[in-house]
């Protein structure tokens, strides 16, 4: 059983046949949808059973028509959150009229439209007025989906069936009773002791959002609701659109890489072209990588999102979230390009690389019309740092996916330097902490401040990455992907690169070992550290630009070093950072400035 | 039951009711002053006290217990012109604060700024010392360090200085060290906020954030309360003066220092209690509490008899407060906010008209109109929604 990606991606019909609706009732009623998707959200963390969901918050809930267009989304991590409707549509035409009330789905697979397996998209029927109205659905990401390797994301494995368990579409519950077979085989495929509570949260969670969605309905009724719907999404369309049309007409291209795969197959390269023509913008990623030998490969789910949300990003953030981006974008997809891989290859490593690279080149194409917030809204990281082993305090084995508070990537915008640990788009990400882990895993955490010098020079500074050393008190294994060493985040409009990333297992013994692509389960003693320097954010602008006061600040707050100041700002900084008696030198810094313009003509040319 | 007066200064009005022992309820307002609110709040007393025809002595005197609600700790944060704070923390762990654990209000904006600074990061000093997760001691406390570090921030300006180790939740003794040697190198530091007696709970973002925002509003808060009890002792009064936490409950001046955090919101939760126990006299036990100002609209549910009290995920002014909260949702849509259409969307708020000029309905030059407006004057006209087949 097969599914046309590209088909269920294209736009599916309005719902009303024409009725309309008064722009506060619409609003009113896109408001109730925002909170209902929050508190779907919500109840997850409040009754999911293992950190990842109720820590750190990897949960999306939205809310969608009956075709399976989003009509509202809230919390949530976008890119993720953007990644539920190819499912839903997919489910839509399966199932047909075999949808009840009562009835709550699940799917996960990248090759039915989802972004990849350890993603379940949980999602139930509205009914109203004797038809389906809407579809409320909730997405989590689960620590483990069956296959040959714990947690989820096995990087080195041939094929999709090699990681795990795919589900197409199937009902979890059938007209408001639990399947208890299917869950059972579900769990059996698992390993996770708390699978089958998160997915219950999940299940809970898609019961409350279609109840509440049902109030919503009988308060409104169904004509009104469905109206609203569709003035929304035009209205961000249109909106979207008014935007479009005031960038200049071309084609906008960029050219990112991704370092390597886990097999070292070296730089994997993603090619974007952006037309402007009028009030229409075309994305298309004719020319990216298709070597087929590749080990890193977006599901189209995967590459579809993370364009709509890095556009959405760029644009004003005062235009609601749905389904109007995805009609007002069209999107070219070659199939058999890492992007839109050919049936079967795996994908669980690809949501991450070469998922974030779209995000990252459709910035780069897109800062050359709309630099001012053009930041890409992605990470560079390779897979989270997996770290198994048994826990002597409960004799069980554990599965540590390092989903800790660590800086990193987070690039400038125009006017505002990067700040706190990410970028804005994950920032309902709720990520553990040390008190938090060191309650639950066997280690320490000596160390996660900024690296001074870290961040990429700017007019507007990226933000530092994190210096991060994490000892194990019990012998262990680690399992990772590492990128971004060679290929760091960029800057922006003159702004420089961050710092590139670079992990070290068992720093400081007498044997470390500095990962170069993947760490296949390299085994630690206790006692032993990791140590990972990663990668800061790109700079906004030229550096020579950048206020000295502003460079002075960062020195005495040591994101920025003396010598950096000098180097990348050209700011010479007189006294003492110790006795805190440190000056600008003016006169000083403006000759550097000019010596330093002068020797960067021609640059990049 | 003796005779009780209850005080609320709020942004606009200082607002006081008079309980008499036979159970009369006299209320009073005067404005608000907000150069020393306590100036206001005497002047409301001598108000009260006219109205029965004796002098603000006798009246203070005859009083058995005084209730105050305080925006001082709320406007410290909004105007963030509270005590130059320092941090002293477990060394790797200087960043917490800005590190949010991730957290960002707005996730589709790029461009959105980050907090005010309590501490800025030259104010952060780390501290070589950890405890594990059951307390037991893996690096000894450095106490040079500390000295070192006190001395930085004294350089720095600072007059405040909080303390968030590790687990000290667990185990204490680190920090109350760190204490007595602040006490030593700096004795007339205005305040000391200690972690585990401000939030004595995990995880160490929340906790610092707390103990920061502690720190920043304690010694301005204390020498507020410091003051309007000399004032209340100076005429007469002998009772206690209690002040309103936003626990729902009251402490004493004396506790403030080290739990002035629990004044933010100190105001409307003393609406929302005062509300509570009139309802339940009259009979209901569930309902909604509204309280609406000049920019802001307070709500709280109430179920059966008791207000929501909010554990977690309580944000005031971008920072985080981990203790318990009455859960007053506050929405920038009060009786002055401004009405606009943006990109065809009716909007509403935060931004206020303010009392001068004030909003186009009241005559005196305005030219925009407030939120009850846009149904009655014809200010604006209802945007155009596209339609299916247009």
């Amino acid at each position: 059983m097969r599914a046309d990606l590209e088909a269920l991606g294209r736009p599916r019909p309005q719902l009303s046949g024409g009725a309309s609706v008064d722009p506060v009732t619409a609003e009113v009623i896109r408001g109730a949808m925002e909170t209902i998707s929050f508190e779907m959200a919500v109840y997850v963390s409040r009754t999911a059973t293992t950190p990842i969901l109720n820590q750190s918050n990897e949960r999306n809930a939205s809310i969608l028509d009956r075709n399976g267009r989003y009509a509202a989304v809230s919390v949530g991590v976008p890119q993720l959150m953007l990644s539920s409707s190819l499912p839903v549509r997919f489910a839509v035409e399966y199932y047909g009229d075999d949808i009840h009330p009562g009835d709550v789905f699940l799917a996960n697979d990248p090759y039915h439209g989802g972004g990849h397996l350890p993603d379940y998209n949980v999602f139930a029927p509205v009914f109203a007025e004797g038809r389906r109205v809407l579809m409320a659905s909730i997405q989590c990401h689960h620590g483990d989906t069956g296959g040959s390797v714990p947690g989820g994301y096995n990087v080195t494995v041939k094929d999709v069936w090699g990681e795990g368990l795919r589900v197409p579409v199937m009902k979890v519950s059938d007209r408001g009773s639990e399947r208890r077979d299917v869950l059972d085989m579900l769990a059996a495929n698992n390993r996770s002791a708390g699978y089958l509570g998160d997915l219950r949260a999940q299940m809970g969670a898609a019961d409350l959002g279609a109840a509440r969605l049902g109030e919503i309905l009988e308060r409104f009724g169904a004509d009104t609701v469905e109206a609203a719907v569709d003035s929304f999404i035009d209205s961000t369309k249109r909106r979207f659109r008014e935007e479009v049309a005031r960038w200049p007409d071309g084609t906008y291209e960029a050219d990112v890489f991704v370092d390597h795969d886990p097999w070292a197959n070296p730089d994997i390269h993603i090619h974007v072209a952006a037309t402007v023509d009028g009030d229409r913008l075309k994305i298309d990623f004719t020319g990216t990588d298709s070597r087929d030998d590749l080990q890193a490969w977006s599901s189209y789910g995967n590459t579809r999102c993370y364009t709509a949300s890095q556009i959405a990003a760029i644009t004003s953030p005062e235009i609601p979230k749905n389904e109007g981006f995805f009609e007002a974008i069209e999107l070219v997809v070659p199939e058999g390009c890492v992007l839109n891989p050919a049936f079967g290859k795996p994908v669980s490593a690809g949501t991450h690389h070469p998922g974030t690279e779209v995000g990252e080149a459709v910035a780069l194409a897109l800062a050359q019309v709309a630099p001012e917030r053009a930041v890409p809204q992605v990470y560079k990281t390779g897979i989270p740092t997996i770290m198994v082993g048994k826990d002597p305090r409960t004799g069980e084995s554990f599965t540590d996916h390092s989903a800790e508070v660590h800086a990193g990537y987070c690039g400038a915008a125009k006017g505002v330097d990067g700040w706190g640990m990410q970028n804005a788009s994950f920032g309902n990400l709720w990520k553990a902490t040390s008190e938090i882990n060191e309650s639950i895993f066997p280690s320490i955490q000596w160390e996660r401040d900024y690296r001074t010098d870290s961040g990429g020079p700017g007019q507007w500074r990226g933000l530092c990455g994190a210096h991060y050393v994490k000892e194990t008190r019990v012998p262990c294994k680690v399992y990772t992907y590492v990128v971004g060493m060679k290929y760091p985040i960029p800057g922006i409009a003159g702004g420089k690169p961050g710092a590139p990333n670079k992990l070290t297992i068992r720093d400081g013994s007498d044997d470390p070992f500095v990962v170069a692509h993947t760490a296949d389960w390299v085994p630690m003693e206790a006692g032993q550290r990791t140590c990972y320097d990663y990668g800061g954010g790109g700079g906004w602008g030229d550096p020579l630009d950048r206020d000295p006061q502003a460079v002075l600040d960062d020195v005495l707050d040591e994101y920025v070093s003396v010598e950096g100041a000098e180097r990348d700002y050209g700011v010479v900084l007189t006294g003492s950072l110790e006795e805190l008696t440190l000056a600008i030198d003016e006169k000083a810094t403006e000759e550097l400035r000019e010596r330093q313009r002068a020797a960067s003509v021609g640059e990049g040319l | 039951m003796g005779t009780r007066v209850g005080i609320d200064v709020g942004g606009t009005f200082t607002d006081l009711i008079y309980v008499t022992s036979d159970g009369e309820v006299v209320l009073d307002k005067t404005p608000t002053t907000p150069d020393d609110q306590s100036t206001g709040v005497m002047t409301g007393l001598g108000q009260l006290a006219d109205r029965f025809g004796v002098s603000l002595s006798e009246f203070c005197a005859g009083l058995d217990i005084v209730v105050h609600g305080t925006t001082t700790a709320d406007n410290t944060m909004i105007e963030m012109n509270g005590s130059p704070t320092g941090l002293l923390t477990t060394k790797g762990h200087r960043d917490e604060i800005e590190l949010r654990r991730g957290f960002k209000e707005q996730i589709w904006d790029p461009a959105f700024p980050p907090p005010s600074p309590i501490a800025r990061r030259r104010a952060r000093i780390a501290i070589p010392e950890r405890l594990d997760f059951e307390g037991e001691v893996v690096q000894p406390l450095d106490e040079d360090a500390v000295r070192r570090g006190v001395q930085r921030l004294r350089t720095l300006g600072a007059r405040s200085i909080a303390v968030v180790f590790l687990f000290s939740f667990v185990n204490p003794a680190h920090e109350r060290r760190a204490a007595e040697i602040i006490r030593e190198e700096f004795p007339d530091v205005e305040n000391i906020s200690l972690s585990h007696e401000v939030m004595p709970r995990g995880p160490e973002f929340e906790r610092t954030s707390t103990t920061l925002v502690n720190a920043y509003v304690a010694p301005r808060i204390a020498s507020y309360v410091t003051h309007l009890q000399e004032k209340l002792r100076a005429t007469g009064f002998g009772g206690p003066l209690l002040i309103m936490q936003s626990t729902g409950g009251v402490m004493p001046p004396d506790y403030v220092s080290r739990r002035a955090v629990t004044l933010l919101a100190s105001g409307p939760t003393g609406g929302v209690m005062g509300s509570a126990l009139a309802a339940s006299r009259a009979g209901v036990s569930d309902f909604v509490t509204m309280d609406m100002g000049g920019t802001s609209f307070d709500v709280c549910l109430v179920r059966d008899d008791k207000p929501e009290i909010k554990t977690d995920w309580n944000w005031r002014y971008r920072y985080y407060i981990g203790l318990p909260m009455v859960d007053v949702e506050s929405v920038g849509a009060g009786g002055g906010s401004i009405a606009r259409v943006s990109q065809g969307t009716l909007l509403v708020g935060p931004e206020s008209a303010g009392s001068q000029p004030g909003p186009v309905c009241y005559g005196r030059g305005g030219t925009r109109p407030r939120s009850p407006t846009p149904t009655r004057c014809s200010a604006i006209s209802p945007p155009k929604v596209s339609q299916p087949g247009e």
